[in-house]
Parts: structure tokens; sequence; C-alpha cells
């Protein structure tokens, strides 16, 4: 797989720099360029180098088992992270990763120096992103050079890119946050999710393009954070980890995974002390059903924040969930293929020693139901080739990647 | 606890960089003095940033549950990540380590921009194995090829043992300069802050690095050679790893935790055919110097190194070894030092089962075996027998004094210079 120079290009007011991935065998319905698209006024800012596209890339190479062949400039320190960062995902999985070799046609360092430039966050609006935003304003980071000046909030990652309504009401009401913060918020969007639609789990592939928009921004900011979203005590394979994240560093952007030390039933107890909250939680994974801010109150994640709510007695503050949980809600959650075991069990026992047995036993309900439906589904893929598979979740959700493999 | 602004003081010939730390109360044995020192040719190699005694004594604060105030100048990158170092440490060792207050007089990056690159160099696999990796044949990007090994003494190596050091690094020095690399001779008696408190086999981590980041005048990137691989590392808690080291990255300085994508059997074959690995390597745990041959070939360490060899086919062409296996039968020695604790076993079995089956009869023998051995040793032997056994050697461990790692003559320098200040 050959990842081609990046090449920019203006147009109603946004700037689209995309690097062409060519592959040796090209997969159906797989976009033929990765994109991103920043407002105008950050063209100066946006760095022509490859590393934004290499990380990315490699995960496309190792799925596809190809070569990677990075034809722009790529910074010596992400080049070696690199190596080190397809090692970790070949160990984790061998079958999914494969091992490829790597191949770099200009190693160059960016001349940029690191003491100047802007401290960003990703910024999703869920419970990760706030804490880390929390942790990082001046009252709260004693460390001045570790305080946030900038969050970067990204269209296409938990909404699709053709929900611009939504979006656009969204972005609006974080940017009028972030500035009576005293911050800035930097809107890009990206078609990153399309590489990896039914192909790879979003939970493993969401990292590299995150650090890949941070990087673009590479000549303004010096160093990006990236919240997180499991704990140290429930590591596991990730696209975004304490271990792998730092590995897409350049000499002039700092990656730095934020939260792992932090369970997210005690982010969310610290949340419900910030009010900005209460208006501005958005945690939602339900991307047909959601409108503004409002959490469809129906998905996993939505189910996993209100009930960590409810324990804390929080939830009616909230005004962007439903109410409460009935107990319907329970067995829904139970069917959730991505419900978050670890997580569930945590809230499960919290919610147990704070005396909310009925929260408890709704939990431990939709815990039982999804271990069945988890190895009913396991058994499944056991007998199902991995591009019939591709094609069977096509047929069954609804796909964002067109046939063409061209995205606009 | 108080770490104070760190002094560099030459003379002689060595260029020593101290400080005093001072424990709100005193427990047992600790330092007056905190060193590293080197040959005064490398001296612009140290810094008086306060990063590398802030790493060393960390382990003391959260060990005595003192809060730190450290004087001087702190790099802000390294402030803002030992929260989360320590945080880990704490997560892991809760039994041995509690997080702490740390205040900080001046958080400034250090205004240089030096161009080395160092590993840590003991003469064992996980050392051989990362210089290999990192030398200009193996390494396609060129910031990252090694320019510096250091050579700890007060670590591995007693300070008493100094006629094996001068052994080894002489031998050691050699073979660099034919690498082009330079290797450092670093003495310290760091290890005291710990000794005889925590296990060094589990916090080596922050000891180490802190004779790196002691050296960030000359070095950009400091390699640390990886013990266990990310399989062991998902059962194993020790004080260094991928997730830990590059915390204690400082403004200039990036930490590597190199080696972890490689199982030890797959390190030793990785070096099986370097020919200076297999006239230098020294993994042994007995401190035996006989001649060109210092790797008793009886230890545990040493036996888990031959096994792999041995199954390669590759063990004659290692020199080291006083007594290499000839024969399949020769396996059975794995049985006198044989332990699961350090879970090399997994690894070994697939690996001579893929390069040498006929070796793995003996092998099982040998583990069945040991692990009687290991178990009547170890479970059923009681105290006092083991006690009456040390005066014949046995369960002796030779850095058993509180001051094992001190050089008095340095102490003495150090407490010269702390009397007579510079005016």
């Amino acid at each position: 797989m050959i990842v081609h120079i990046p090449t920019m290009r203006k147009q109603d007011g946004q700037v689209t720099i995309a690097a062409r991935f060519e592959l040796r065998s090209p997969l159906a319905y797989m976009p033929k360029d990765l994109c991103y698209r920043f407002p105008e006024q950050y063209e100066p800012n946006l760095s022509p180098r490859a590393d934004c596209f290499a990380a990315t890339a490699l995960l496309v190479a190792m799925y596809t088992g190809e070569e990677l062949t990075i034809r722009g400039t790529i910074s010596p320190k992400l080049a070696y992270g690199l190596l080190e960062y397809r090692n970790i995902f070949h160990t984790w999985l061998p079958k999914l990763f494969q091992m490829v070799d790597i191949r770099y046609e200009n190693v160059e360092n960016n001349p940029l120096s690191r003491s100047a430039g802007a401290v960003a966050t990703a910024f999703s609006g869920g419970v990760d992103s706030f804490f880390t935003l929390w942790s990082h304003l001046t009252e709260n980071q004693a460390i001045p050079d570790a305080r946030i000046t900038h969050g970067l909030f990204i269209h296409g990652y938990d909404l699709r890119l053709d929900e611009e309504t939504t979006y656009q009401a969204i972005a609006n009401k974080y940017s009028k946050l972030f500035r009576s913060l005293g911050l800035d918020l930097i809107l890009a969007s990206t078609n990153a999710y399309q590489f990896a639609e039914f192909r790879i789990d979003w939970s493993l592939f969401f990292g590299p393009p995150l650090i890949g928009a941070a990087l673009l921004l590479s000549p303004y900011l010096r160093r990006f954070y990236v919240p997180s979203g499991l704990s140290y005590n429930e590591l596991a394979p990730q696209g975004s980890t304490a271990l792998t994240d730092h590995l897409l560093s350049t000499e002039s952007l700092e990656v730095v995974h934020h939260g792992a030390s932090t369970s997210r039933f005690d982010k969310i107890a610290i949340l419900t002390q910030w009010p900005v909250t209460y208006q501005h939680l958005r945690v939602c994974a339900n991307k047909y059903q959601t409108d503004g801010l409002e959490n469809c109150s129906a998905c996993h994640k939505c189910y996993r924040t209100m009930a960590a709510l409810s324990v804390l007695n929080a939830l009616p503050m909230y005004s962007t969930f439903a109410a409460k949980l009935s107990l319907g809600d329970y067995f829904r959650w139970g069917f959730q293929t991505h419900m978050n075991l670890g997580l569930a069990r945590d809230i499960c026992k919290r919610a147990w020693k704070g005396g909310k047995k009925d929260i408890s036993m709704g939990i431990w309900i939709a815990i039982s139901i999804n271990l069945v439906e988890r190895t009913m589904v396991k058994i499944i893929k056991l007998f199902l080739p991995r591009e019939n598979l591709y094609r069977i979740k096509r047929f069954l959700f609804k796909p964002e990647s067109n046939e063409s493999g061209v995205n606009e | 606890m108080i770490i104070h602004q760190p002094e560099l003081t030459t003379k002689d010939g060595h260029s020593i960089l101290w400080t005093r730390i001072e424990l709100a109360k005193k427990n047992g044995y600790f330092p007056k003095f905190i060193w590293y020192r080197l040959p005064t040719q490398y001296g612009n190699l140290f810094t008086t940033q306060n990063d590398t005694f802030l790493v060393s004594g960390l382990l003391a604060g959260m060990y005595f549950g003192e809060n730190i105030e450290v004087k001087g100048v702190v790099s802000p990158r390294l402030a803002y990540q030992l929260e989360e170092y320590q945080f880990l440490l704490s997560f892991r060792f809760p039994e041995f380590l509690h997080q702490i207050e740390i205040k900080y007089n001046q958080l400034d990056p250090l205004d240089i921009s030096p161009k080395g690159v160092g590993s840590t160099f003991s003469g064992g696999v996980d050392s051989f194995f990362t210089l290999w990796k990192n030398l200009p044949q193996n390494q396609p990007i060129p910031d990252y090829r090694i320019t510096h090994g250091v050579f700890i003494k007060g670590f591995d190596i007693l300070p008493a043992e100094n006629q094996h050091f001068e052994f080894l690094y002489e031998k050691y020095r050699r073979a660099a300069a034919h690498l082009r690399i330079e290797l450092i001779p670093l003495e310290t008696n760091v290890v005291s802050i710990t000794h005889l408190r925590l296990p060094l086999a589990d916090f080596y981590g922050p000891i180490i690095l802190s004779a790196g980041i002691a050296l960030a005048g000359g070095f950009k990137r400091f390699f640390i050679p990886s013990s266990w691989d990310y399989n062991k590392l998902q059962k194993k808690a020790v004080a260094s790893d991928p997730l830990m080291d590059h915390l204690l990255s400082t403004d200039t300085l990036d930490i590597i935790n190199h080696g972890s994508t490689h199982r030890r059997v797959e390190k030793v074959q990785e070096i099986a055919d370097w020919e200076i690995a297999q006239n230098l390597l020294w993994v042994c745990e007995t401190h035996k110097f006989e001649k060109d041959t210092w790797n008793c070939s009886r230890c545990e360490k040493c036996v888990r190194t031959m096994l792999p060899l041995y199954a390669l086919g590759k063990l004659d062409k290692f020199s080291t070894f006083e007594k290499p296996f000839r024969n399949n039968q020769d396996g059975l020695w794995w049985a006198r030092k044989f332990t699961l604790r350090r879970d090399f076993v997994s690894e070994i079995f697939p690996f001579v089962r893929e390069h040498k089956p006929d070796f793995l009869p003996w092998l099982r023998l040998a583990a069945l075996l040991g692990s009687i051995r290991y178990w009547i040793i170890f479970r059923l032997l009681p105290r006092f027998v083991k006690k009456w056994l040390r005066r014949f050697g046995y369960f002796v461990d030779r850095n058993e004094a509180p001051d094992a790692y001190e050089i008095p003559e340095v102490i003495q320098r150090i407490q010269t210079a702390y009397d007579h200040p510079p005016t």
C-alpha cells in the first residue's frame, strides 16, 4: 500500500487536505483518499507533511497485509514510534493486524520547536472529554505548560458526515461553551471512519485518525491530549491507550493520553460537581437518532452514563438525558453488543455499595443477557469469512462509505 | 522530604553529580548523599537540573509517605507526567508505595539541544538485543541509532566488585569502539535509596533511568532494554515497562523502553549469530569470573540463556559459558536452579519444540525434578535450617550490607565539597 504525498485544496471557506491510499488489491467500498477538512482560517497552520496520514494508513495496511510505503515527509520520532505501534497491534491481534514492512521515502525532522504553540484536547462532549478538559483548566492544573488552550471537535466520528445539520447545532453550542471558558474550539471533519466501516471495530481504529487531525495542526499545537476511555485496571487492545498514543508523537507535537488513572464512575462523580456539564454532556453512540445535544437515552453509552448518574443521584440535573431508567432499559442494554462489561460491573458494584439495590439488580440482568448474546455472536462469527461478514454488515446496517470509494 | 539543588564536583579525574535528600523522619540506613560519578572527559554530560534526583528520590518519598519539596529546576514535562507515574506505581505496588504531593520551586526546560542516543548496557541478553536492533545496519531511522552505552557500577555489579567491573568494562569498551559507540562507565550509589526496602528486581526502572536522566546534557533519547515482553506484561507488575518508562521523559530527553515486542528466547535467537555477543555475553548471577568464561553455566539465568542457544545449535559459538551443554542429558542441569517464579518456562518449551524436539523429554524431566526441588527448598525447609545453611554460603546475597552500594572515597570527597562550598 502506498500513501501518496498529501494535497491541499480550498473550497467554500474550507480547506481540505487529503492523501491517496493506493492498495495493491483494492477493497470494495474503501475510500481512495483519507481527507481532513478545516475552516479556511487554519490554512496557515496546517502541515503539508505525511505525519497525519501515516498511522491511519498503517492500520489499514496491517489489515490488508500489504507493505506500507509512505511517500511524503515523516518525522523521525513518529517513524520510530510507528514501528513499535505496529508491533503492539500485531502482538494484540495478530489475525486482524498482520505484521507488515514499513518503508519511508523521506524521514525528516520537523523544524518547529515545541516551546511555543497551543495545547489542545480532543473533545466530543462525552465524559472523558469533559473530564480531561476540567482537569486542565487553569483552576485545576498547577503546571502552566499543561493547561488547555484549545479543543478539537471532529465531524465524522460519532456523528455521520451526512448529518450536517445536527453537527452544526452541536458545534455551535460547544464553540459557545469553549468561548465562555476562555478557550477556542477547532472544528474539523474526516472520512476516516469509512476505512474501518464494518471491517475493523471502530474502537480499535479511532485513535490514529484522531491524533492525525492534531498532527495536521502541528505547526500550531505543541501538545495534544487524548481523553482516555479505559482506566489502567481495564486496559485492553484499543485504538487509543496509554501504551500506544504517545508513540504517535513527533518532535514538535507531544501526544498525551490522559485520564486512565481515574475510573469512568469517578470521572462522572467529578463532573456532577461541574454545572457546565448539566446542559452539555453528550455521550450518545446512536448515529441515527441524535438531535443536537440530546442523547438518545437508549444506547449502551447512554445507559451506562445514566446508570452512573442515577447512583450519584444526579440524573435529574442532566437535561440532555431521559429522566430515569426503566426495567425495560436494562433489558435493552443487555442486548447491545457493545456493552462494556467492565464498566457495567463497576457501576453495579458501586450501586450495591451505595444502597441502590434496584439499579444494581437491573445492571446485573443486563450483564447476564449480554454474556449469553456475546457467546452466540462469537459462535456465528466462527463460521463466516471476513469479507462475507463485511457484506452482511453492509446489508444489515446503513453504510456510510459508497460504492465508488470516493467520498465527497 | 527535601531534595536539594544538585552540585557538580570535579576532582582527580572524576566528575561527581550529587545532592542531599533530607528525610523528615530517619528510618534505617539512608545515604546522606546521592551521587553519580563519571570520568572527567564525560563530565559535560551531567546537568544540574534536578530531574535526576527527583526521579531517584521519588521512590523514597512514596515509600516513606513523605511529600517532596524539590529545590532547583525541574522539567515541566516530567513534573506533569510524574502524577501519572506515581499513580501507576501506587496502583501496582499498594503495599509499598503511596501517592504523595510534590512541590516544585521552578519549572523550566533545559535550554540545550543534545544530539546523543544512549542506552544502558549490562552485557546481558536484553542489552545486546537493544544494541543490535539500534545499530546502523538494523535501525533505518538515523535519529534512533545508539551513539553511547552506559555501563553502570552500583547496580548489577557492586562497588566492591571493582575488579570485575574493570575487567568487563575494558572488554565492552573495545567492542563498542569497534561499533563506533562510546561506552561510558558510570558509578552511583542510587540503589542505596531502595536497598533492603524494595526488591531491586521490581523497582530497577526509575533507578536505572535516573542515571540516563543524569546524562541529559548529552542525550536526546535514552533506551532502557525491556526485561519482559508484552504477553508477560499483561500478567506482571514491575516498575519498568513501555507503559511507565516514557513518563520519565523530560522536555529534552525521550525515554524509550525497548524490546517488549520480543520474548527472551526470540532475543537470544536474534543475537545468536552476532560475533560480539558470542564473545561477550554476560548473564551470570554468581559473578565468578574465571579467565574468559564468566558465565557459570549453572545458575538459573545462565541455563535459561543456554537452553535456546543449544536448541538453535549455536551454544558452542558462545565462548563465555564455562560448561556449555554437550548433549541433551545436560539439560537436566536446569533442575538445579529451576524456578517458576520468573515465568520463562512458558516460552522455552514451545521454542525448543520448534527447534530441537528431541531435547524436549529431557527438559520435561528437568522441570519435574526442578519443581520438586523448588517446592522442598522454598516451601518445606524451615527458616532456622535456612539460617543455619547460611554459614555454608547458601541463602546469602552479595549485597546484604546496608551500605553495599557506597564507595567511602566518593562520600568523603562529597563531604569535603559540602563542608567547603566554592565561594
